[in-house]
């Protein structure tokens, strides 16, 4: 099996897809390590299974989630929440402006 | 008195209960072993001296109004993944360094509700993403029985400090194998409980579908009192089962003539011939007892490790996504716009293996490989998952080597993702499958090393597993045995 093949371009597309920002020297390490793992896992093309085409993994299992009362229950202060935000303005999380992009 | 090396949790808890051990000295006692033996073994990212006073206080009020607490007085270390109301949780990760969680995780609230005390957090790899401790971001913890060796991983500093006693015992959590393999590296027992035993609120998420919570001891009665202490249902965990309760210590029995099952396939080139003696051995003492050894196949098992690695980091790259620089955690000062504050934050604050662990999981969900890869990788877990029930239906537990080697020097894996990777080939599978596995200690190398074997059972069976434990642990320990003579020489 010859497997798929990740180049640059694509290592640089995932990077951006999980936004993360490479250096040329990740990149080029990444590129080397995701497709050594990649030809490793080629092998799961190769399990011939019986589970028929319309099989589903959240269908399958014959345990089901528990189904839990509805009830309301208090949620942390927003003080409390807001203890960890690196930065806030009053009872918000602040982020960059968004809307002159 | 506490001796080191001959105290269990047990034992702490029912003198606690009768009041003949003081509360204040099993702190002194595991906190002096701590303060000397700590940072030889880089276990600990968490130990305040102040918080640990606060903790006896705290049992101590709960002891003036309840009695027979289970965990009563115990020292309990915790691998930092789990939250800790105003103690950090770090995840072994920078862009986790300043992180203290407003709320406890619910295995701490039933801990600390048992009359435990919460005993400094552990050092791991980072985001439970490895199998040497190596991918530690403050540092790869030390083996006790050799500093030069891993304690395994990813919960090795929970491994390390129970080998050591520097803690009667520890919490660690289960992604592919993260409790039993460094058990078995660090010569203690480490229990994946069954998926939806125990929940998993307060735990920092990894891979969802496979993670899972569990006590490290240093002997099975031990890991049966933990888990008793740590099952049940949460509202706040979903895939927490409402029938989870398990009386797994009143009910252990270690005399259950078992049918034992060894797979065929697990004989492999990759097995450390030493290993694979103790295993015949092992399997020799079931046989001494009774129990029927049985030979059977798991004809997919062969698709553990390619699968783990599909499902794993897609669901870690899907997790991992919420650490953004805005709500805790890292925040980068290296951008302009909230894209640049997302791609700085990350890329500043995450480990090399963490970034390689979601962009494998990116691509294997990315736009023409997702049906390829992550669908493919559903349908094998599927037929792994009926391998094991049709071998259950045969056997009630199967026995296999914890790990293909003993403990592997720092740095001799690190550069070769693939053979670091095989180090979880025995246990992967049951976390796929969703059933239990527990790792026991069988002996000993040529080279002094500590060797695991590795028991799993069908999916709520966690019984089994114990009493089956049990069994072995009772016939190998004391007279002389190889259980008693040995201890980590760390002085």
């Amino acid at each position: 099996m010859s497997g798929v093949v990740i180049d640059e371009k694509t290592v640089k597309n995932v990077a951006k897809l999980a936004r993360l920002k490479l250096t040329d020297e990740e990149t080029r390490y990444y590129e080397k390590h995701l497709n050594v793992v990649f030809q490793y896992v080629e092998k799961i093309k190769s399990l011939k299974d019986n589970l028929g085409s319309d099989w589903r993994a959240d269908l399958s299992s014959g345990e089901h989630t528990p189904e839990r009362d509805d009830v309301i229950i208090a949620s942390l202060p927003t003080d409390e929440f807001l203890s960890q935000a690196p930065k806030k303005i009053g009872t918000a999380f602040q982020v960059p402006k968004i809307l002159d992009q | 008195m506490l001796e080191a090396f001959q105290s269990s949790v047990k034992n702490i808890a029912k003198h606690v209960n009768d009041g003949s051990q003081k509360v204040d000295d099993v702190a002194e006692f595991y906190m002096k072993r701590v303060q000397t033996l700590g940072k030889k073994l880089n276990s600990h990212l968490f130990f305040d001296e102040k918080i640990i006073e606060s903790e006896v206080e705290r049992v101590k009020n709960l002891l003036k109004t309840q009695k027979n607490l289970p965990l009563a007085g115990v020292p309990v270390s915790l691998k930092d993944n789990l939250c800790t109301k105003g103690m950090p949780t770090t995840c072994g990760s920078k862009i986790l360094e300043n992180y203290i969680p407003p709320y406890d995780a619910e295995v701490v609230r039933r801990l600390k509700d048992a009359g435990a005390l919460i005993f400094g957090k552990l050092n791991m790899d980072e985001f439970a993403m490895g199998s040497s401790n190596e991918n530690s971001a403050y540092g790869p913890v030390k083996n006790p029985w050799d500093l030069s060796r891993v304690p395994g991983g990813s919960s090795g500093g929970s491994a390390a400090v129970v080998a050591a006693d520097l803690a009667p015992c520890s919490l660690g959590s289960d992604t592919g194998g993260s409790i039993r393999q460094p058990a078995a590296l660090c010569g203690v027992v480490g229990l994946k409980p069954t998926y939806g035993r125990v929940s998993r609120y307060g735990l920092v998420a990894y891979g969802s579908s496979l993670d899972q919570v569990g006590p490290f001891t240093r002997s099975v009665a031990d890991s049966a009192l933990l888990l008793q202490v740590l099952a049940g249902w949460d509202r706040r965990d979903s895939t927490s089962r409402n029938d989870a309760e398990i009386k797994s210590f009143d009910a252990l029995n270690g005399q259950r003539k078992l049918k034992i099952g060894y797979v065929k396939e697990f004989d492999s080139d990759q097995l450390n011939p030493e290993i694979k003696a103790a295993m015949s051995q092992a399997l020799e003492v079931y046989k001494s007892q009774g129990c029927e050894i049985v030979e059977l196949s798991l004809p997919n098992i062969g698709y553990s490790i390619p699968t783990y690695y599909v499902v794993a980091t897609a669901e870690a790259s899907a997790n991992l996504a919420r650490f953004d620089g805005v709500r805790y955690g890292h925040r980068s000062t290296h951008h302009t716009t909230l894209n640049e504050l997302y791609e700085a934050s990350r890329s500043e604050g995450f480990g090399k293996e963490v970034k390689q662990r979601i962009m494998l999981g990116t691509f294997a969900l990315s736009s023409g490989y997702y049906d390829a890869y992550y669908g493919s990788a559903l349908r094998t877990r599927e037929m792994i998952r009926q391998d094991f029930a049709k071998a259950f239906a045969k056997v009630d537990v199967i026995a296999s080597p914890t790990s293909p080697t003993t403990a592997f020097k720092i740095g001799e894996k690190s550069n070769d993702p693939m053979s670091m990777y095989l180090s979880d080939i025995y246990t992967i599978a049951t976390n796929l499958a969703g059933i239990p596995g527990i790792s026991i200690p069988c002996g000993f190398d040529k080279a002094g090393l500590p060797m695991g074997l590795q028991l799993m059972s069908a999916a709520w069976n966690d019984q089994t597993l114990l009493d089956c434990a049990l069994m072995y642990e009772e016939k190998t320990r004391g007279n002389g045995g190889w259980n008693e003579q040995n201890k980590p020489n760390l002085s």
